[in-house]
């Protein structure tokens, strides 16, 4: 009874230590995903925050006379923001040289003589930087149901996705961005989400 | 073969293919509609990607400007509550220099002492006797005693005692008030000190204004006798 005893005891404490393992890996896998998930997008912001303090009090000076309140004058300034930092990246955004600055201005004043039109202003306005034009995106039908499909992934494979195909990381890179242990993981888990994603559009 | 697949879709969509490849891959492209398909997929993709994160960063952006905009009346409560606790102090100070005057004749008023004739032990006479009880404190006799000595005519530094006795009994501040206004134009050494009384006793009486009056006069007197209480007293009552 004893020996029985004793073999149960020792055989639920290793299974016991064995959960413990595991737990253990879980919660340093989520913390190591969320730390390398939090530093890689806070870095990315920083850069976005910094690069949108530095010419915002300029943009809103230089704007003042065009009779376009505040918040209108914001809404653009933040869409040619964006779009400065998704054609150059985090990384060059930082360095804030004047050919950022007249792109961004260029894509600002673009938007502000849409946003004018014809009227009396917009005829006396002289743009000081060379307007950029850029194509507002409007997602068609079929982007529109690929976006719910894509949604529907988990967020491991949504940001596989997004590594791969946006930020244009290679699978080393996504490996140490996110919680994902190798890089045949990175590359099967986008295999079968391109697979799940190819057979939902065809249905 | 299936990594190096993918990696050429993606060099194809991003446009980082040589020429060459450009050429070759358009050319798989054209005979293949599985690759088509998949390269339909993943370009819709991208599109939808970067929407996506469009809109996410302009969310960031516009929080950046909320959280701004919630600190700024944060700060104008702050202000605004500075302000008014500023306003109340300054009104319960205010109120308490208005509305105590007889507080502040509690804080300012002390006996005068006997300078005129002090006395000694055994020094026992008529003329001695009412400095004495003024010295003990028994103000009563002091002051009939002062009556006494002024019978044959009135002397002003006896009558400035005399004055002084009554004021402190506490009983008869109306005859203490009118005794230091005729000293005032009598020829005495004590005016700076019956310029100071009259002003407390004023203040006793909550008459501001001649106390106010009483105290102008006393500064203005060559002797520096109770200049600096006068000075925060008047300042209390402007």
């Amino acid at each position: 009874m004893n020996v029985l005893g004793c073999f149960f005891y020792t055989e639920n404490s290793k299974a016991f230590l064995k959960l413990r393992y595991f737990i253990y890996i879980s919660k340093t896998n989520k913390k190591l995903m969320l730390n390398r998930l939090f530093q890689s997008s806070g870095k990315q912001y920083d850069a976005l925050n910094g690069f949108y303090r530095a010419y915002k009090k300029t943009f809103l000076t230089e704007t003042e006379d065009l009779r376009l309140d505040r918040d209108t004058l914001l809404g653009i300034y933040q869409d040619s923001v964006v779009a400065t930092y998704q054609k150059y990246g985090a990384k060059r955004i930082k360095r804030k040289n004047a050919d950022l600055k007249s792109f961004l201005f260029g894509v600002c004043w673009s938007k502000i003589e849409e946003k004018l039109g014809n009227t009396s202003v917009a005829k006396k306005m002289a743009a000081p930087y060379t307007i950029i034009k850029l194509e507002d995106t409007i997602l068609s039908a079929e982007q529109k149901e690929l976006e719910k499909h894509f949604i529907a992934l988990s967020e491991n494979v949504q940001q596989i996705f997004k590594l791969y195909y946006y930020e244009h990381f290679s699978n080393t890179q996504i490996v140490a961005q996110t919680s994902n242990t190798d890089v045949k993981t990175v590359e099967s888990l986008r295999k079968r989400g391109l697979k799940r994603l190819l057979s939902q559009i065809k249905k | 073969m299936e990594r190096e697949l993918q990696e050429l879709i993606r060099s194809y969509l991003i446009k980082s293919l040589d020429p060459s490849e450009q050429k070759a891959f358009e050319k798989a492209l054209e005979e293949d509609p599985v690759l088509q398909e998949e390269v339909a997929l993943l370009s819709n993709l991208q599109v939808v990607i970067k929407e996506r994160e469009r809109l996410s960063l302009k969310n960031r952006l516009q929080a950046v400007e909320q959280q701004k905009s919630q600190k700024k009346p944060l700060v104008v409560l702050l202000i605004a509550a500075f302000i008014l606790v500023i306003a109340l102090l300054s009104t319960v100070l205010f109120w308490e220099e208005e509305l105590a005057p007889q507080e502040l004749y509690t804080t300012y008023f002390d006996v005068y002492p006997n300078n005129l004739r002090p006395t000694a032990a055994g020094d026992i006479s008529k003329e001695t006797q009412p400095f004495s009880d003024y010295e003990l404190g028994n103000y009563e006799d002091a002051a009939n005693g002062f009556l006494v000595l002024m019978e044959n005519g009135v002397q002003p530094d006896l009558q400035f005692y005399y004055t002084m006795s009554i004021l402190n009994t506490g009983k008869s501040d109306d005859e203490a008030i009118m005794q230091l206004a005729t000293l005032e134009d009598r020829d005495t050494k004590y005016l700076p000190q019956v310029l100071w009384y009259s002003s407390l006793l004023y203040l006793k009486k909550e008459d501001l204004e001649n106390a106010r009056i009483q105290l102008k006069k006393l500064l203005n007197h060559p002797a520096l006798y109770k200049n600096r209480e006068a000075e925060q007293l008047l300042e209390k009552l402007n």
